[in-house]
């Protein structure tokens, strides 16, 4: 299997990259790439660093007087200092510029919050996802979106949204739950893998090894959220013309920064072996690929159209999802477990 | 001398074959059952019915059954023979060991072909993690398995002490590997209808019922093996302690049931519900309760015969079959987020379960080649077993 580091690859559902806010927040990820803490900071990156610090400075007053969902922004010059203490590199995409009588989106702040916690080693972040019920539209983009940026195959899904009516009529209302994985800090699915397989990674995040896991289940089983799902082998197009090979079914999906292409492989022409990761147990990984290997948010965050997906680093305590998960409203489904999840919701 | 080997397999082999009442059938269950095997290994598990949510199915629950069938009868056979002094079964032993060992192959096969990467399985004796219970289960199980066959060698070579040794090491083992797989289920807190400190022995004193009454078939079928009368009396014998452990079996079940329905937590009482009045009521009602408990049990209380005894043992083997699957199954199609099946519309991702055409025929494929080579086990090791009933008689 090759490794994609360092690969360019744009996906048509990597479009939030491309959209204006992500493109103010430094949708452009080549260069974050380019930019690496003890390399040679170009000229034109030096004459770009002091007319950031001079817009930073001079826009200070505007940035203060912003709200962001009712969260306060970080002080832009200490930002600023701080980013380039970090990475010297850092040129003025890094941060939106200041419009003067304009809110700024959530997601910038986000993806703001993301690129600085990726400064940190891995080991320091500790990340959140945090779902304000309340403005869940129950649209699925997040659902859909996830299954299209993962390449998910019938019968894998990582981001369901639950439908429940409540009441009766005339007081009646529905409520969309989204369950992205829970990334439980004690997982009750990792200690029952046979071969050590899935783990819970220093970062927050529980990941899989596509080519150590034997199919056993043992980890649906054990997931109290039904988090986890087979990949039993299915395609979209089995028992059609497509017979599993339409560009969908054949483009690989770059979990865990690396290039998977399912199918099987055949011994003598008939016993077939999945190709991982079709035979496995599959499950949310908080896109880390898009996270790690692009400074992108979650695809889900990204599609949310009531900006009611919010992810970040809680070990940074002027962020967003910290600000979040204090709130009196901040519930996790089954806390009774004492699993202690990461995904919070708003209620 | 390695001709007159070949000479005296080839004329075995013709002896066997022109036998067929003892062929036709596993060869039918076979020749049936290829069809599926075919697909599972040309298709993968597309022509699984499991789902995400309902992962484990028709295969576990029969694993489960097939690990209680074998560990049980050869725990049950070891204590009568070694530790109670049976040794008028001498003459079935390589019998009952073959039996074992061949159904810890059926089992090892139903579940390699449940896995999902199953040639991977190497990695568990290469990689394994000692923290997980299914590591403990198929770690526990391979040394069972070569410790059936150093039983069979010494049974079929007449040796005593080493038979005897390693019935010693293998009895903690085999109740060890019970209460494992009972731990797989039990341990699991995300599926509250296991999740019960009971499970574990339930699953022991299943085992040991079950395989308490497949020795007792195995006395009645092979019973012109021992000395005239001997397999009659020792049926008769077998009765009080099937009838006492199915006594005990049950009141395990019943307090295991009553700690479901006392706290009438939801989860756990949607799936006791759906064991008990869901799709498969039948096979749980009729199969396991008034076969394989009620009658045999009112058998084993009214018969004074030999026949009663076996007809017995065989309802409590066929009906207890029922009850793996009624355990698996209904913890699983039971949801543990209220409304997650109805969230994403798909054939994987939905709670209702039914065994597919294919899982049916690759359990048929099972059992035929399991059957087809216990009878040609039988047939070619049969002349020595012969002769030392004998030796016992004389």
């Amino acid at each position: 299997m090759r490794r994609r580091k360092g690969l360019r690859w744009y996906s048509i559902t990597q479009q939030a990259a491309w959209t204006p806010w992500a493109w103010a927040a430094g949708g452009d990820a080549m260069n974050r790439k380019q930019r690496r803490p003890g390399t040679d900071v170009p000229d034109s990156h030096q004459e770009a660093r002091r007319n950031f610090l001079k817009t930073v400075a001079g826009a200070g007053a505007a940035f203060a007087g912003l709200a962001v969902a009712g969260c306060s922004l970080k002080d832009p010059e200490a930002l600023a200092a701080e980013v380039l203490e970090r990475d010297p590199a850092a040129t003025p995409d890094f941060l939106p510029p200041a419009v003067e009588g304009e809110v700024e989106d959530v997601l910038i702040r986000m993806q703001r919050e993301l690129r600085l916690a990726l400064q940190k080693p891995k080991s320091e972040r500790r990340w959140v996802m945090v779902i304000d019920v309340r403005k869940c539209t129950g649209c699925h983009a997040c659902t859909i979106s996830c299954v299209s940026e993962n390449r998910l195959p019938p019968g894998v899904v990582y981001r369901p949204v639950i439908e429940e009516e409540l009441g009766e009529y005339p007081n009646v209302s529905w409520r969309f739950t989204p369950r992205p994985c829970m990334q439980c800090d004690e997982p009750p699915c990792v200690p029952v893998c046979p071969v050590k397989a899935t783990w819970k990674s220093e970062d927050g995040i529980v990941d899989i090894d596509y080519t150590k896991c034997i199919g056993c289940r043992y980890c649906l089983v054990a997931c109290p959220y039904h988090a986890r799902t087979a990949d039993f082998g299915d395609n979209w197009t089995d028992g059609t013309p497509g017979g599993g090979k339409t560009p969908y079914e054949t483009t690989p999906s770059f979990e865990y920064g690396r290039e998977w292409r399912r199918g099987k492989h055949r011994i003598l022409g008939l016993i077939a072996i999945d190709r991982s990761p079709s035979g496995n147990a599959r499950k949310c990984h908080f896109c880390r690929h898009r996270i790690e290997e692009q400074g992108l948010l979650p695809q889900c965050v990204s599609s949310c159209i009531g900006r009611a997906t919010f992810f970040g680093d809680a070990g940074d305590s002027d962020s967003l999802v910290a600000e979040l998960i204090t709130r009196p409203n901040a519930m996790r489904l089954k806390e009774e477990l004492a699993i202690k999840p990461r995904v919070y919701y708003l209620f | 001398m390695a001709m007159n080997t070949l000479r005296s397999i080839t004329a075995g082999a013709g002896e066997f074959l022109r036998r067929p009442k003892v062929w036709i059938l596993p060869v039918l269950l076979l020749l049936v059952g290829v069809v599926g095997l075919v697909d599972r290994m040309a298709f993968g598990k597309v022509g699984l019915n499991l789902t995400s949510y309902v992962p484990w199915g028709l295969w576990v629950g029969v694993y489960v059954f097939l690990v209680w069938l074998e560990v049980g009868s050869l725990i049950v056979f070891g204590c009568f023979y070694y530790l109670f002094g049976w040794k008028e079964l001498k003459p079935i032993k390589a019998t009952v060991y073959l039996a074992g060992g061949l159904i810890l192959v059926m089992a090892l096969m139903t579940i390699g072909f449940d896995l999902g990467q199953m040639f991977r399985i190497w990695r568990v004796y290469v990689a394994p993690d000692f923290g997980s219970a299914m590591t403990w289960m198929i770690w526990l199980h391979t040394v069972y398995l070569v410790l059936i066959v150093l039983k069979f060698l010494a049974a079929h070579r007449g040796n005593e002490r080493a038979g005897r040794a390693w019935f010693l090491v293998s009895l903690p083992l085999g109740i060890v590997l019970l209460a494992t797989v009972g731990g797989i289920f039990g341990f699991s807190a995300a599926r509250p209808f296991w999740n019960i400190t009971v499970l574990p022995l339930h699953f022991l004193f299943a085992a040991i019922a079950a395989g308490t009454a497949l020795i007792a078939v195995q006395i009645y079928l092979f019973r012109r093996d021992l000395t005239p009368g001997l397999a009659e009396a020792a049926l008769l014998r077998l009765r009080p302690y099937l009838l006492g452990l199915m006594v005990f079996g049950l009141t395990v079940a019943v307090i295991n049931a009553l700690l479901i329905i006392y706290p009438r937590m939801p989860q756990q009482m949607a799936s006791l519900r759906l064991a008990l009045f869901g799709p498969y009521w039948w096979s749980f009602w009729i199969l396991h309760g008034l076969l394989g408990v009620g009658v045999s049990m009112a058998l084993l209380v009214l018969t004074r015969r030999a026949a009663g005894v076996a007809l017995a043992s065989l309802l409590i083997v066929a009906g207890f079959s029922a009850l793996p699957p009624n355990i698996v199954i209904p913890a699983l199609a039971t949801e543990a987020l209220s409304g997650l099946a109805a969230a994403y519309q798909d054939h994987r991702l939905h709670l209702a379960y039914a065994p597919s055409l294919t899982e049916w025929l690759v359990l048929a494929f099972v059992v035929g080649f399991g059957w087809l080579a216990f009878a040609l086990g039988r047939h070619f090791l049969r002349r020595p077993w012969i002769s030392s009933a004998e030796e016992v008689s004389s």
